[in-house]
């Protein structure tokens, strides 16, 4: 089977109506087939995998931005999730926020291993992960959803990994540039300049 | 630079909720020096609301998955969370026949049948298997058996059994019969004493007729069968010389009824 990496940089966007669907049928969907996957059922895996692939994998890439380790780091959460299931606990949220978050924490993970070499003193899991929202999702929500990844698609890859690393994973700035080993001048820049430009795409006015 | 410059790329930060409490303090004073300051905080604080509905997508290669398919076919799952305790309310770890069942995972299931064996080790699946058309068909190449194992994990009605091997280990048959497939899976099996090796046998009636030849890679390996399954048929692992056979040269020892 041919590689094909490209595939990897294309983001799906779907319309208002299929978001909306496919949104709706996430939450409740996971839930069922996690449920199944904790008693070994491989098909029910099978099916959750397609559910939220897509999902865990746009997670990390915008963390990680390198296709391949996002790759690999997709794998390492999905096995996780065949480990797991037996362990989660529906109480403390839905399914899907519970691969979500897993997802985001491995992608931080990866960053934090990859450059342990240079600074071993990083600050870092000082904040928790922004929690994944798991209301039930109804079709405003869905249009929200799809204006803020369209949005956060209009960015360069590195605005796009500084608002995601402040934003999901908390880091302050000095964090951020010892995890990117970059100067913190230039992540300020990087996200001031996303912001603006999220805010333009948004059409956000006050 | 100015200054004013240094401190409005606080404004980011401020809205996502990254700043040091230092930043923080430096920003209110920032903010307070005038409305324009304030009001783009306001719209960054929106950009920021609605950042959190956001839900990347990206495609993974059909790859991925066929690996992971084949992966969790030998992974063991954890024990359930308070397996023992009682919490009621959730769905998933409350106590139910479900969670009972789930208890016993499929590839740590014992399965009741002795059939004690002479010298060699035989296992017998009965499920539904069909007919190899060669004797001894070639082995596909690995990349493609583990797309046929990730099909029939797939399949929505994919079956396993598993059976405990004479002479150690464990051998679980996965299969499919809409997809009439099926692939085996070995786990803590030894290597096949010198100058013999393991064969597998689709077997209808007193017809046997051979699957291939299993070689392990390791104590954990899994193969597909060759040939196709049908209903009614059973499977079966033997030794047999080097190279194999036309026919089984041992009495099956081990019969499993699915």
């Amino acid at each position: 089977m041919p590689q094909n990496s490209d595939m990897l940089g294309d983001v799906q966007m779907s319309s208002n109506g299929s978001a909306a669907n496919s949104a709706v049928a996430i939450g409740a969907r996971s839930g069922e087939l996690l449920a199944r996957v904790a008693e070994g059922d491989q098909s029910a895996f099978a099916e959750l995998y397609d559910l939220m692939a897509s999902r865990v994998l746009g997670s990390i890439r915008r963390l990680l931005l390198d296709s391949a380790q996002s790759e690999e780091v997709a794998q390492e959460v999905f096995l996780e999730v065949w480990q797991s299931a037996p362990t989660f606990d529906a109480q403390r949220g839905s399914a899907a926020g519970w691969i979500i978050t897993m997802a985001k924490r491995r992608a931080i993970d990866r960053i934090r291993a990859s450059q342990s070499a240079h600074d071993r003193d990083i600050r870092i899991g000082t904040r928790d992960l922004q929690p994944v929202d798991d209301v039930a999702e109804t079709a405003e929500i869905a249009v929200e959803r799809e204006r803020a990844d369209r949005a956060m698609q209009s960015l360069s890859d590195v605005q796009r990994q500084v608002i995601a690393l402040a934003y999901d994973g908390g880091y302050s700035h000095s964090e951020i540039s010892e995890l990117l080993q970059v100067p913190i001048g230039t992540v300020k820049t990087r996200l001031r300049d996303g912001m603006i430009r999220l805010r333009t795409e948004m059409g956000v006015s006050a | 630079m100015t200054a004013d410059d240094e401190r409005a790329k606080l404004a980011a930060g401020h809205a996502l909720g990254s700043l040091t409490p230092e930043e923080e303090a430096e920003y209110g004073r920032y903010l307070a020096e005038s409305a324009e300051h304030r009001l783009e905080a306001t719209e960054f604080e929106q950009v920021a609301k609605t950042l959190a509905f956001s839900q990347p997508q990206v495609t993974p290669p059909p790859e991925l998955k066929q690996r992971l398919m084949a992966q969790i076919q030998t992974m063991p799952q954890r024990p359930r969370a308070g397996e023992t305790a009682s919490s009621a309310g959730s769905p998933i770890s409350a106590s139910s026949p479900a969670a009972e069942r789930a208890r016993v995972r499929w590839f740590r299931r014992p399965v009741a049948m002795t059939v004690a064996a002479a010298a060699a080790a035989v296992v017998l699946f009965v499920g539904g298997l069909a007919l190899g058309n060669g004797i001894h068909p070639a082995t596909p190449p690995v990349s493609a058996q583990s797309d046929v194992l990730a099909q029939i994990s797939a399949a929505p009605d994919a079956q396993r059994a598993s059976v405990t091997v004479t002479g150690g280990g464990e051998a679980t048959l996965v299969w499919s019969p809409s997809l009439a497939k099926s692939a085996v899976v070995v786990d803590g099996v030894a290597q096949a004493p010198a100058g013999k090796t393991y064969q597998l046998w689709y077997i209808h009636d007193s017809d046997a007729r051979s699957a291939g030849l299993l070689s392990l890679g390791g104590s954990r390996s899994w193969q597909v069968l060759s040939g196709t399954m049908r209903a009614g048929d059973a499977v079966g692992i033997t030794i047999e010389p080097a190279g194999g056979s036309k026919a089984p040269t041992t009495k099956p020892v081990a019969v499993f009824t699915a």
